[in-house]
């Protein structure tokens, strides 16, 4: 919370700073960031104690899909045929095994 | 509505079908539910899935694909992804000191086997689930990996379920097996020699337990 605080006083105090148009510019930057989390968070299915961690600040949704592309997600297989091609080739990957190795090797 | 929280073990498991894997499928298709994942799995996940590939385990474009089921369920509004911040780490430190310390003499509670991360994914777990219960919804930490399961249930806050879980096909008993080992059913005896996915017969019925 304090540290949502110190961030808001940051951005207030530098967009005083700037020139009128700037600062409107801004403001249309910021409502049109609004509008984009708004829109967001409304098509994700949180329970509303989420929504409410979110909004005082002490939970914040992570933005590691902005960062995955689109198109190199698009997956060449499903998940069910992927599947069934490793079941095929009679592979069983200890997947959990390397999990708990690299958490072993921290 | 249940939250389920997914550790990278559980998210892992998605993708390669092993014991568990219909448990998995069972939480993703549970109605009225959300899943969270924790940005740290993604990480993790990653890892673990080259290191299939490193080992032999998988072709080049089966590390291809299974990256890329990874990356469209990050994408994928079905799950939430949730930013681990410093409060986290600090809880997952005090939590750490709480669960991972052998008192002098006593040797092998299980829970000395837990890591930074395993603490993360509790941290987390227990910051959500507290808010969760002040209204009433619950939250369930999803994993296979034992140190951090036993640490969740000695956390009174917090519910979690072992993914391994099954029920006999023969009587009902549910309980959690150890893999690739012979397991007899304490209650009627049937034996699952070795417990694997191919001899896996397991009828449990996720709902039912949780």
């Amino acid at each position: 919370m304090d540290a949502a605080i110190a961030y808001e006083e940051q951005i207030v105090s530098t967009v005083r700073r700037l020139p009128f148009h700037k600062r409107l510019e801004v403001l249309r930057i910021v409502q049109r960031m609004e509008r984009e989390v708004v829109e967001e968070e409304s098509r994700l299915k949180l329970p509303q104690f989420m929504r409410t961690m979110i909004a005082a600040g002490t939970l914040e949704l992570s933005s590691l899909a902005s960062y995955v592309k689109a198109d190199s997600a698009r997956p060449r297989v499903s998940l069910e045929e992927f599947r069934h091609r490793l079941r095929e080739k009679e592979v069983s990957v200890p997947i959990e095994e390397y999990i708990r190795e690299e958490r072993g090797k921290r | 509505m249940i939250t389920f929280l997914f550790d990278a073990c559980a998210l892992a498991r998605r993708y390669f079908e092993d014991i568990g894997t219909a448990n998995i499928d069972q939480i993703c298709r549970y109605p009225d539910s959300a899943i969270v994942i924790p940005n740290l799995a993604y990480a993790e996940t990653t890892s673990a899935i080259i290191a299939s590939y490193n080992t032999g385990m998988l072709d080049e474009d089966e590390l291809d694909d299974a990256l890329t089921l990874l990356d469209t369920d990050i994408l994928a509004l079905r799950f939430t992804k949730v930013k681990v911040d410093d409060e986290h780490i600090f809880d997952a430190a005090v939590l750490l000191r709480r669960h991972k310390v052998v008192p002098s003499g006593q040797v092998g509670t299980g829970k000395a086997g837990i890591g930074g991360a395993d603490a993360v994914y509790l941290a987390i777990a227990l910051a959500l689930t507290r808010e969760a219960r002040r209204v009433g919804d619950r939250l369930i930490l999803v994993t296979s990996d034992g140190a951090l399961y036993q640490s969740a249930l000695d956390e009174p806050e917090l519910e979690a379920f072992h993914f391994w879980t099954c029920q006999c096909s023969s009587c009902g008993h549910i309980r959690i097996p150890i893999k690739a080992q012979d397991n007899t059913c304490p209650a009627c005896g049937k034996l699952c020699q070795p417990c694997k996915f191919e001899n896996c017969d397991s009828t449990l019925e996720v709902k039912s337990v949780l």
